[in-house]
């Protein structure tokens, strides 16, 4: 039983990753430019798919890891300065439509391209088989999924506390009117900050795609947990999205274990018991 | 939605640090937003209403029967009168052909088409396939089948991908009076409450799939079984096809314990290490399409493949193409058809030179159920000399046709299909490419044995209340 729950916990904490990826930049697209971004699940999509271009013309799956993030980072840059920028002085609930609108072109986009039937990516061969610790067994992806996302995490953080860009990124989110005050160009960090967290979810898609396939719709379900994280985290906070991500993989994974009908519903209810206990999110700040 | 964008709204528009609120509502909308879009999400919570559609069924069974006569002999009016006039005769396919059963619902599209071109005129009218996607959900299914009777005027409709979908398709082909031919897996079709005198199933329902196989299963792969079970319809089901025979006797055969997934799960990491853990000699995956697709990409990486064998009642070539050689190899599975049959049944030939002159490509098991379904019916037709459900319906009935699996009959009482049942292994990429041909890349299994077609497979007539 024990090595169950430790298989179970490390498979959690790989799910978990991947959802920590995805909400990461939500969390920063809201922090800093008050946008709830909804066409995100859509990136983690075109993510998969641009690895699966990028597979398909260089026979290899490593120099997705690169062309990805440079590829939905223009992406995201071109969405922010075209298409979410003329929403700024208007309400919060425009650029809300208009990336839900946005959401449903890009899905009908890529299946015009692609169609709707699954396409599949398979990991480099490097990553085949597993690692067996005492009954343990750790897959090889698994274990490099983990490990991109770790970096990820870790490298933002770096670049949020101690650049002088993170340090006019983290003064944004609490106050820009400041902060363009102090006659800072607001307008091209919030390009910046969406390039980068549409760049980590597409990277997230890249990362899942050899364990699920890649679909048009696949994105659809990523997005609404990756909400959920954000939520419990505390919206706008950066290692509340890390650790209730981790936790949302694990309990999902958990239940899993005892009651698999439950494991979908469960973190719904978390979010609801977070909420009622401690309404900013586990990390948040009022 | 209405409701839900004025609340969004008000809350959206606040002050920032209002998490509960805008928590609640960012999920309020997503809910709404993934209603419409027709989510994997939404799919599966839309399928579990199914059940409660049971008591709609009767009175609109009752009232299609009051208004058979009538309608009848209008459809044959309108039959005789239009004959001469060239007005093409439609076939509705109404089936999945977007989300996780894509593959399955456009190669049925395939098959349908396939079928037409063949048959060409029928009755001296033109022959012609109308295809709507229905999202596998089943408020779409019956909405486009609606708008398939109503607009486009088809004489009978078919195709379905899930169990889900094919109740609400043939009850609007039961209240239009009409001929239904279900092409996809349930035994809901057969039972005398939802099938009606016009309803057709051309494929296996679970149940009756499992009690032709799990005996091969125990006596080949092994005893010990799990089983991880899409939660819908069509996974319930099979369930209980593996459940009714261990109950009698089953060969020894034991179920160590089992899982549902939601119907579009892609993450069945958590799922693997309780499988492991349970040491099984055999895993029965009762999840299909994209589901499968992940299930067996990650039960790989855990290295299952390894520690045990793995079942799947319906593979499918759509579907071991997205999963890749290295993936199935070793795997087993069953199919009513497999292109590679084309070595040894002309039938099989036809089909599949037909499908690569029009597609570039060999038809897949649910391109060659829906094929089949429509030769069948236009030989009905033919016999009958009528589109007069009543008498197609009676030609239909009973009699023992060619396909490209083999000898396959109706059974009188339900209408169901009884054919043989491929017993299939992966195999490796080289061995494929040793066996040559054209296709060579798309020889993914290996045909192990025939289960020969019996009705005692089937629950007894008597049983199912006829």
């Amino acid at each position: 039983m024990a090595a169950l729950i430790v298989s179970q916990v490390f498979t959690g904490v790989v799910s978990g990753l991947l959802l920590v990826l995805v909400a990461l930049g939500l969390t920063l697209i809201f922090g800093f430019m008050n946008v709830v971004n909804f066409a995100h699940g859509a990136f983690f999509m075109v993510g998969a798919y641009v690895g699966l271009a990028t597979l398909r013309a260089s026979g290899s799956f490593w120099p997705g890891l690169l062309v990805v993030p440079l590829a939905l980072g223009l992406l995201g840059a071109a969405t922010e300065r075209w298409l979410v920028r003329p929403m700024y002085q208007r309400s919060a609930f425009d650029p809300l439509l208009l990336t839900f609108g946005l959401s449903f072109v890009i899905i009908e986009v890529v299946r015009l391209i692609y169609g709707s039937v699954g396409l599949s990516v398979n990991a480099p061969a490097a990553l085949n088989g597993a690692l067996n610790v005492g009954g343990f067994v750790f897959p090889h992806y698994s274990l490099f999924i983990a490990a991109v996302a770790l970096l990820l995490v870790g490298v933002l953080w770096l670049l949020l506390e101690r650049t002088d860009v993170g340090l006019i990124i983290r003064a944004g989110t609490q106050d820009s009117v400041m902060v363009s005050a102090l006659g800072i160009n607001v307008a091209r960090y919030r390009t910046l900050v969406f390039a980068v967290g549409i760049a980590i979810a597409g990277v997230a898609g890249l990362l899942s795609a050899p364990r699920t396939g890649v679909l048009p719709d696949m994105g659809t379900s990523i997005i609404v947990f990756a909400f959920v994280v954000v939520v419990i985290g505390g919206l706008g906070s950066y290692w509340g999205a890390v650790v209730s991500g981790v936790l949302t993989g694990v309990v999902i994974s958990l239940t899993a274990l005892w009651h698999p009908e439950a494991s979908q519903i469960v973190v719904f209810l978390l979010m609801a018991l977070v909420l009622l206990v401690r309404p900013r999110g586990l990390l948040g700040t009022a | 939605m209405g409701s839900v964008q004025r609340l969004a709204w008000r809350a959206l528009t606040r002050p920032r640090g209002r998490a509960l609120a805008r928590g609640a509502l960012l999920l309020a909308l997503l809910a709404a937003g993934c209603g419409g879009a027709a989510a994997p999400s939404a799919t599966s919570s839309s399928v579990s209403a199914v059940p409660s559609s049971a008591p709609a069924t009767s009175s609109a069974a009752a009232s299609s029967a009051s208004a058979s006569s009538a309608t009848s002999a209008a459809a044959t009016s309108a039959s005789s009168q239009t004959a001469g006039s060239g007005e093409p005769i439609k076939i509705g396919i109404v089936t999945g052909t977007s989300g996780v059963y894509a593959a399955l619902g456009q190669s049925q599209v395939q098959g349908g088409e396939i079928a037409a071109a063949e048959i060409g005129t029928l009755l001296g009218r033109p022959v012609q396939v109308v295809a709507r996607d229905d999202k596998l959900n089943p408020q779409e299914a019956a909405k486009q089948a609606q708008e398939l009777v109503t607009n486009e005027k088809v004489t009978i409709l078919s195709g379905c991908v899930s169990a889900a979908t094919t109740i609400g398709v043939n009850e609007v082909a039961k209240r239009a009076n009409m001929i239904y031919l279900g092409t996809c897996q349930t035994a809901q079709l057969n039972t005398k409450k939802v099938g009606g005198p016009y309803t057709f199933h051309f494929t296996y329902s679970p149940y009756q799939q499992t009690k032709m196989v799990d005996g091969w299963i125990a006596d080949n792969l092994g005893k010990k079984w799990y089983a991880i079970q899409a939660d819908y319809a069509w996974g319930y089901e099979n369930m209980e096809g593996l459940q009714a025979f261990i109950k009698t006797g089953g060969k020894g055969a034991e179920l160590l314990g089992s899982t549902k997934t939601p119907l579009g799960t892609s993450d069945f990491s958590s799922f693997i290490p309780a499988i492991r853990a349970a040491k099984p000699d055999v895993v029965q995956i009762f999840v299909a399409g994209g589901d499968f697709i992940a299930f067996i990409r990650q039960a790989h990486q855990y290295g299952l493949h390894k520690e045990m064998k793995l079942w799947s009642p319906v593979v499918d070539a759509v579907f071991d193409e997205q999963a890749g050689y290295e993936n199935i190899e070793g795997t087993y599975g069953g199919a009513i058809f497999d292109w590679q049959m084309e070595a040894t049944n002309p039938l099989a030939k036809q089909l599949v030179d037909a499908s690569v002159a029009k597609y570039k490509r060999p038809i897949s098991s649910y391109g060659a159920i829906q094929y089949v379904a429509i030769k069948q019916w236009a030989e009905a037709v033919k016999k009958a000399n009528s589109l007069d459900p009543d008498k197609v319906a009676a030609a239909l009935n009973g009699t023992e046709f060619d396909t490209p699996w083999g000898k396959s009959h109706l059974r009188a009482c339900d209408h169901q299909i009884v054919a043989p049942l491929q017993v299939t292994v992966g195999m490796s990429q080289q061995d494929a490419q040793a066996l040559g041909g054209q296709f060579a890349n798309l020889r993914f299994r290996k045909i192990l044995t025939t289960i020969p077609a019996s009705d005692d497979s089937l629950p007894s007539c008597q049983e199912l209340g006829f």
